[in-house]
């Protein structure tokens, strides 16, 4: 019996998601409108309280940013970072700096005592260490724990794209985490990804993530424009891959407010009631 | 960035004043004034310290270089350190032409009578606060969001007062890269935020160096991404996709900024970019996004709709900071109005409708959104020869 409260997101994520048996989950903003992070915060709350391993790349926001998020709709992050449950990498700071290391001498101090081991990726165009890095936290994760099961979450892997990272690279690079996952702890791989435009990389890399993922969170704006309570449309979809039955698809629209999510199905909001 | 503000509830430890600043109402982010005060009510209270305000220029560029103007003289009346990149206008001749801030005059008047005259008018150590109002309006003398007036210029004496560092071409060309340097992006940009990383880091402006009088850094480069950057609209020079050059400055640039006591403003002529995904990319790596459109040249111009404005202000995107949800103005409808004092956003109002122009039927400004119907000539014209 869990007797850990969970918000109306959360329980919704765990009862249509079946959090276990997932390779792929993928979170999609279809255009640039919608903001598609309120739903990692309510996952990454969701796998800390099901006790999940979690590893965090985060490339949009720093760290400190989740952390205070996290207080805010009631679950404490700290903890599982100091329980080893939990790794955040700052992936702005880590690729930031590595961009201003290699425009300035190296005395320069808010570089210093960072250990910026990145810079291949903009010199190369290569993910290779940053590959490494996440594997290494991956097993690091699961060889502390007592077999939990781990996932690992990016925030956000469009923005790969548009810092010169080749589609065929970031496909690889996904495809080896989800690889990595699978065979050492059967674990999930959560992405958050954009689409910036139509005919645009970001769109061909969306569909394709689509495409291959177990569970999709398509984040999409109304149709009608800018509304203030009603913020968009959330559309869960599940493939079923052993049952060759349809997929189940649920959509909801959302308000986000400071501490919480409301969601409702179409039509049903406060607001118009 | 939690950590950047000293507001605190309980009265524990020393609340420290930063001049020029003050805590946002909506969440505990630190904010300081863009020198336009309507834009800080749109922003919903100012800029956070250690973020990106990027203004999406109008076609003809003036108005961004008088929101950089603002901005710049906003950190002389604080006497704030500012640090000001351009390389389409001399940074000088923007820093000679800053608007001069609003006195208030009434208390002079008074003590013109008064018998216990206090010190003379003109002081001569103090020179610099005799520009500010006589009387304190909040205990602490500390003003936010000062109003200023486009007639006069900013007197020399007080804009020396403050540290500016000015970026000009030939400044730029000077900074020398390290010498193993991979050429990741652009030049120029490189040298840029060389630049900004060496200001930064001997201005003491780190999150954790420890300084007696703490100051916000500001940066504004205007017209970033313009071709004398060296940007080819957004595209690589083979031509093969998006240059990521300008991308990776904003991460470079970000990284940066959350660890520090700094704000940057950067003025961009997206108009020039190629495709707009390229323009929604930029968007996305910085935390503020104001577009500017002006009205002068467009069709708009003759509208009676917009008859007293000149131009509209499109909020592109408001940051979240250490919260779910961005601060929403109150309406989406923003304009903007230059008169001959001051330059401000207001929401957008309809004219009154008249009578006689009701029957004419007012141009839609969005018909051009609509699908044109098939047909030569009339259509939905006015003109005294249809028949």
């Amino acid at each position: 019996m869990n007797s850990i409260k969970r918000s109306q997101l959360e329980d919704i994520l765990l009862q249509d998601c079946q959090l276990g048996d997932n390779d792929l989950v993928l979170i999609s903003e279809s255009d640039c409108h919608v903001d598609g992070t309120f739903v990692i915060h309510s996952l990454l709350s969701l796998y800390q309280k099901e006790n999940y391993n979690i590893c965090f790349l985060a490339i949009s926001q720093s760290i400190s940013h989740y952390l205070s998020v996290s207080k805010k709709i009631a679950t404490d992050l700290k903890p599982s970072i100091d329980s080893n449950k939990l790794i955040m990498v700052d992936g702005l700071k880590l690729l930031g700096l590595s961009v201003v290391k290699d425009c300035v001498d190296m005395n320069i101090q808010s570089i210093q005592d960072i250990e910026t081991d990145f810079e291949d990726v903009f010199r190369k165009n290569s993910l290779q260490k940053l590959l490494d890095l996440l594997n290494s936290n991956v097993d690091k994760l699961y060889s502390q724990s007592n077999g939990s099961p781990t996932v690992l979450m990016i925030d956000n892997i469009s923005f790969l794209l548009t810092l010169g990272i080749s589609f065929k690279d970031i496909v690889i690079f996904c495809h080896s985490l989800s690889q990595h996952l699978k065979e050492t702890s059967c674990g999930t791989l959560v992405m958050l990804s954009s689409v910036y435009g139509e005919d645009d990389k970001s769109e061909a890399l969306t569909n394709y993530f689509k495409h291959i993922s177990s569970t999709c969170l398509e984040i999409n704006s109304l149709s009608s424009g800018y509304c203030k309570d009603v913020h968009g449309e959330l559309r869960i979809t599940r493939k079923r891959k052993l049952e060759r039955q349809k997929k189940i698809e649920k959509t909801l629209q959302f308000k986000i407010s400071d501490k919480s999510i409301k969601l409702w199905a179409l039509g049903l909001s406060s607001a118009v009631l | 960035m939690a950590t950047k503000t000293n507001f605190q509830k309980k009265a524990r430890g020393k609340l420290l004043q930063i001049p020029g600043t003050r805590p946002s109402l909506y969440n505990n982010q630190l904010l300081v004034s863009t020198g336009v005060p309507s834009l800080d009510h749109v922003l919903g209270g100012g800029v956070a310290v250690g973020t990106v305000l990027m203004i999406e220029e109008d076609v003809f560029g003036d108005y961004a270089r008088l929101l950089v103007k603002y901005f710049t003289a906003e950190a002389v009346m604080t006497g704030q350190p500012m640090m000001l990149a351009s390389l389409d206008v001399e940074p000088q001749d923007l820093i000679k032409d800053l608007p001069a801030p609003i006195i208030d005059e009434r208390k002079e008047e008074k003590t013109e009578s008064s018998q216990l005259a206090q010190a003379d008018d003109s002081m001569k150590i103090a020179w610099r606060y005799q520009n500010l109002p006589k009387f304190q309006s909040n205990p602490t003398g500390i003003k936010f969001g000062h109003y200023y007036d486009l007639t006069k210029t900013m007197e020399k004496r007080l804009v020396e007062s403050i540290d500016i560092k000015c970026l000009s071409t030939t400044q730029l060309n000077q900074i020398k890269l390290p010498v193993n340097a991979a050429e990741i992006m652009n030049i120029n940009y490189m040298k840029l935020l060389n630049k900004i990383a060496t200001v930064i880091e001997e201005g003491k402006y780190l999150t954790k160096d420890k300084v007696d009088k703490r100051n916000i850094l500001k940066i504004a480069v205007h017209s970033l991404g313009s071709p004398m950057w060296g940007e080819n609209s957004g595209l690589k020079l083979d031509g093969t996709g998006h240059d990521p050059s300008l991308p990776r400055f904003l991460l470079g640039l970000r990284a940066l900024l959350r660890s520090s006591f700094a704000v940057c403003l950067l003025t961009v002529p997206t108009h020039l970019f190629q495709e707009n995904s390229f323009t929604r990319q930029v968007e996305k790596f910085c935390d503020t996004v104001l577009h500017l459109e002006s009205f002068s040249g467009s069709e708009k111009e003759k509208n009676p709709v917009f008859k007293e404005y000149h131009g509209l202000l499109n909020i592109r995107q408001l940051p979240r900071l250490n919260t779910m949800a961005a601060h929403e103005p109150d309406t989406l409808d923003l304009a903007f109005k230059l008169r001959r004092k001051k330059f401000t956003i207001e929401p957008l109002h309809l004219p009154p409708e008249m009578a006689e122009q009701s029957s004419q039927g007012h141009e839609d400004p969005l018909k051009h959104l609509k699908s044109s119907t098939a047909g030569c000539g009339g259509g939905t014209g006015n003109s005294k020869l249809d028949f």
